[in-house]
């Protein structure tokens, strides 16, 4: 009498591309990128799609990009980082629904002014590269809290007064861009 | 197996129950929120609408208010503006139903503490109102304050936060 192996029946190419060979471990493997993928996406990195054109020509209206949320966990926000601004808290595990993307031209402590669209930070003159356009904005000096910063757009060819920008406080700060 | 069965199909059944005790017995909270969904809903303004339709929906709007209702808001380019009582509001949702049109209105960003005696509420959100076609949309932070008034949940003060400031 001749024993031979078991015989498996071969996995059809179809499930093999849906499923997988073993369901269960395909499971698994679903469950496992759906947590890392909350995770991520919800703690770590916010993806954006950029809207107006405030942060012209850095950013474009349109263009896509992520918040890193944990850029200011072991450190202070710096001058020239580009961060993003919340409104309301969010409600929840979601982030925020909508956020403002602004620059950071002053730090806590700091006494920010602009004459004929030039930022002054304590009196001295900020080299901005950045800016491309520049029309002559006009801000009286104003001295920063503790805890705050103050933001504003690349955009500077643009009216004034259609344009947000000033203080803020450190904890309406979610993240920097990534890139 | 069968154990695990019976108590996978009794917790979905106790969350279906959970699920369906909310939606037919909502507590405050929830109300509010659907009050504002409902709320956001009649502020938007569709692409067109006959003189009745604007009536009707300026009338709707208005009963989403207190009597005593205060607005203040600050929009950018547009300065500052104070509105007090139904009159005022009801002029200038008139004015914006005549010179707007295909105007989405959401509330993002929800949160509501509500007082102790249930009767007030302290609403914070991200008020964002897009026209179709346009290329950018305005948003802004609104702080309102609620108040019960005969079973109802109405906005007694409404008024915009300024996140960055000069």
């Amino acid at each position: 009498m001749q024993q031979g192996m078991p015989t498996v029946a071969p996995v059809p190419l179809w499930k093999r591309i849906t499923i997988g060979r073993d369901p269960r471990r395909t499971l698994l493997r679903a469950l496992g990128i759906v947590t890392v993928s909350f995770v991520v996406f919800r703690f770590v990195l916010l993806p954006v799609r950029v809207s107006g054109g405030s942060m012209e020509p850095a950013y474009h209206n349109g263009s896509v990009n992520a918040i890193n949320r944990l850029a200011y966990v072991w450190s202070k926000p710096q001058r020239g980082d580009v961060v993003a601004v919340r409104y309301s808290r969010p409600h929840g595990f979601s982030g925020p629904h909508v956020m403002l993307l602004k620059r950071i031209i002053g730090l806590p402590g700091e006494t920010v002014a602009l004459t004929n669209g030039v930022v002054f930070i304590s009196g001295q003159p900020l080299d901005e590269p950045y800016v491309k356009a520049r029309e002559a904005w006009q801000v009286a000096p104003v001295t920063l809290a503790g805890d705050e910063y103050f933001l504003i757009g690349d955009n500077r060819g643009m009216d004034q007064r259609f344009h947000e920008f000033g203080r803020t406080e450190a904890k309406r700060i979610v993240g920097k861009v990534l890139w | 197996m069968k154990i695990l069965t019976r108590i996978g199909g009794l917790v979905i059944l106790l969350g279906l129950g959970w699920l369906n005790w909310q939606h037919f017995f909502p507590n405050e909270e929830r109300r509010i929120r659907r009050m504002l969904d409902d709320l956001a809903q009649t502020a938007s303004i569709p692409a067109s609408q006959s003189v009745v339709g604007m009536g009707i929906a300026v009338d709707k709007l208005l009963s989403y208010v207190t009597v005593d209702i205060q607005v203040d808001v600050d929009v950018p380019g547009e300065g500052r503006h104070a509105f007090s009582g139904r009159e005022e509001i009801r002029d200038a949702a008139l004015l914006a139903h005549r010179n707007l049109s295909d105007l989405k209105v959401q509330f993002l960003d929800v949160n509501v503490a509500l007082a102790a005696d249930k009767r007030t509420a302290t609403v914070e959100l991200t008020a964002k109102a897009t026209q179709k076609g346009a290329k950018e949309f305005l948003v802004q932070e609104v702080k309102m304050q609620l108040r019960k008034e005969d079973g109802q949940w109405r906005v007694s003060r409404a008024e915009t936060v300024k996140v960055l400031k000069l």
